[in-house]
């Protein structure tokens, strides 16, 4: 705002770099615009420059909601707060997604064919939003029918730039004043609150659970990792499981599957995107805590809880979740979640580890190290589940091994402990590690 | 347009020492091109078999006057996505400057 730019050329900036660049629309459009439009045109043998033209037409046509979006944000942002109508849009979103994910994943075809025979119905209430009929009247026209593609075309060129026009327009007369306003008025400035003693650990939890939230980016990708969820989930719910054999290898996948986005879920908000560019990032963040009084031991403990509680509420519900599209027995659900806890308890120690890592990392370590620390919780929950399912599959893989006359129960017997060894061993040890490398951390 | 063509610049410039002046990150785009391309064709794979089903159960004389409405529906539902999703980006990528 201090440059001497005018502010509706930094808008159009902006808007035609989100519109090209942001990831999350070159993800929507991939998975929600261009391949069901492919696919369609792959079955129905449409000619190739059906294929060419679809980029810009997507292109031009998304940059309609996209603007009408912009619009609503402005007028909503008079009436909200903006931390409200970024939950309310959040939760929006996974609707969406996850409703187009589970029409297209779990073979809905039945209920889409009367959704389609109820748009045939209305077809004029559908021809009066002009740039959506447009355009689908341009992708029927480019599979070959004798339409004319000019005007079509040229009239949904005219409907995108007038939105920008407006947009811009709404832009100069809206925001940019309040915003002036804002910066001009005294009364902006935030009231400081006392800050409460944190002495209790849901405390705790909560105040880093506030933060982390803030950091909307990750937050994006931890929703994210909720959506692979129910991706599996209606995977799974559709496939019948008649052989009673593969129970304990879908109770191992539940385990790995939930495991692991939970993990990445509590975990992924607490690493700040400056963390992956700015080398000083985590002594920013550290160096009030570092400078405290408190113990090394007392420091990790805290982490480590402030990562795990959080999960105990996701576990209790993905897990029977991922139990019930498996359908599997009830009697296996209380060893499930005994050996889910286990292993998160030591994943987020694992993890709590990596986190500390990041003082000794330097710009010379290697890529595959990097790359070994970061997906080590992972690796080491897969290694807990194989060792656990060893004895349940020993029949079948006894022949890669040299131990083919052993015992069945005492494969099992020995890949049991292995894992609880292992996972224990891995937990306890990295916790110990996280306190060698905060007392070697230096401000 | 003088400044438009200078922020468009630096933009580039940033973009260029960024990402390409190091075989390390050309590897890298390169990696993430390659992995874009196996998505689509998995995501497109498995949209042409739903629409094969799809398909199958409309009346084949019907199937002419469907596709808009297939298109329709696509498009639609595309731009309901944009709409929540710019909505949910905005703070981000528009309004990091200001908190009205």
């Amino acid at each position: 705002m201090a440059t001497p730019v005018n502010p509706s050329l930094i808008f159009s900036f902006r808007f035609i770099n989100f519109i090209l660049f942001s990831s999350s629309i070159l993800f929507q459009l991939l998975l929600f615009g261009f391949a069901p439009l492919i696919a369609l045109g792959i079955v129905l043998n449409a000619p190739w420059y059906f294929f060419l033209f679809l980029l810009p037409v997507s292109y031009i046509y998304l940059s309609i909601p996209a603007a009408l979006s912009l619009f609503l944000i402005i007028f909503l942002l008079r009436f909200f707060p903006p931390k409200k109508l970024f939950q309310i849009a959040g939760a929006l979103n996974l609707l969406v997604t996850g409703l187009w994910l589970f029409f297209v994943f779990s073979s809905q075809e039945e209920i889409l064919t009367l959704f389609l025979n109820f748009i045939a119905q209305q077809e004029w209430l559908i021809k009066l939003l002009r740039p959506l009929s447009k355009t689908a009247e341009i992708l029927t026209g480019l599979l070959g029918d004798t339409i004319n593609l000019g005007r079509p075309l040229f009239e949904l060129g005219i409907m995108a730039v007038l939105i920008f026009f407006l947009a811009i327009f709404v832009m100069q007369k809206i925001y940019y004043p309040a915003f002036d306003r804002i910066l001009t008025s005294a009364h902006t400035q935030k009231k400081v609150k006392n800050h409460q003693k944190i002495t209790d650990i849901p405390n705790l939890v909560s105040a880093h659970w506030k933060i982390a939230f803030r950091n909307y980016e990750m937050a994006q990708g931890a929703l994210g990792m909720i959506t692979i969820f129910i991706i599996y989930f209606v995977i799974m719910i559709n496939i019948s499981l008649e052989d009673s054999s593969l129970h304990s290898l879908f109770l191992l996948l539940n385990l790995a599957i939930c495991g692991i986005i939970t993990h990445l879920v509590s975990y992924i908000l607490f690493v700040p995107p400056a963390f992956l560019t700015d080398k000083q990032a985590p002594k920013k963040q550290f160096w009030l805590l570092k400078a405290s009084p408190l113990s090394p031991k007392e420091i990790i403990r805290s982490f480590w809880k402030i990562y795990f509680i959080p999960q105990i509420p996701l576990g209790i519900i993905l897990l029977p979740l991922a139990h019930i599209a498996t359908n599997l027995s009830w009697a296996l659900f209380p060893w499930a979640l005994v050996i889910f806890f286990l292993m998160q308890a030591a994943i987020t120690a694992v993890s709590v580890l990596t986190v500390f890592l990041e003082f000794v990392q330097t710009s010379n370590t290697p890529f595959i190290q990097k790359f070994l620390r970061e997906f080590s919780p992972m690796l080491i929950s897969v290694l807990f589940l194989l060792f656990l399912g060893l004895g349940q599959y020993y029949q079948n893989l006894s022949f890669l091994f040299w131990l083919h006359p052993l015992n069945n129960v005492v494969v099992n017997t020995i890949g049991i402990a292995a894992a609880i060894i292992m996972i224990s061993a891995s937990g306890i040890k990295s916790l110990k590690k996280a306190e060698e490398f905060w007392e070697r951390f230096q401000l | 347009m003088k400044h438009l063509t200078l922020l468009l610049q630096k933009e580039f410039r940033v973009f260029f020492n960024n990402y390409l002046q190091s075989p390390k990150q050309i590897s890298k785009t390169m990696g993430i091109f390659l992995a874009v391309l196996f998505l689509i064709a998995l995501l497109v794979n498995a949209f042409r078999r739903w629409f094969d089903n799809l398909i199958e159960l409309i009346a084949p004389e019907l199937i002419a006057a469907t596709i808009p409405q297939l298109f329709f529906l696509i498009l639609s539902w595309l731009s309901l996505i944009i709409f929540v999703s710019v909505l949910m980006d905005c703070r981000n990528k528009f309004f990091h400057t200001a908190d009205l």
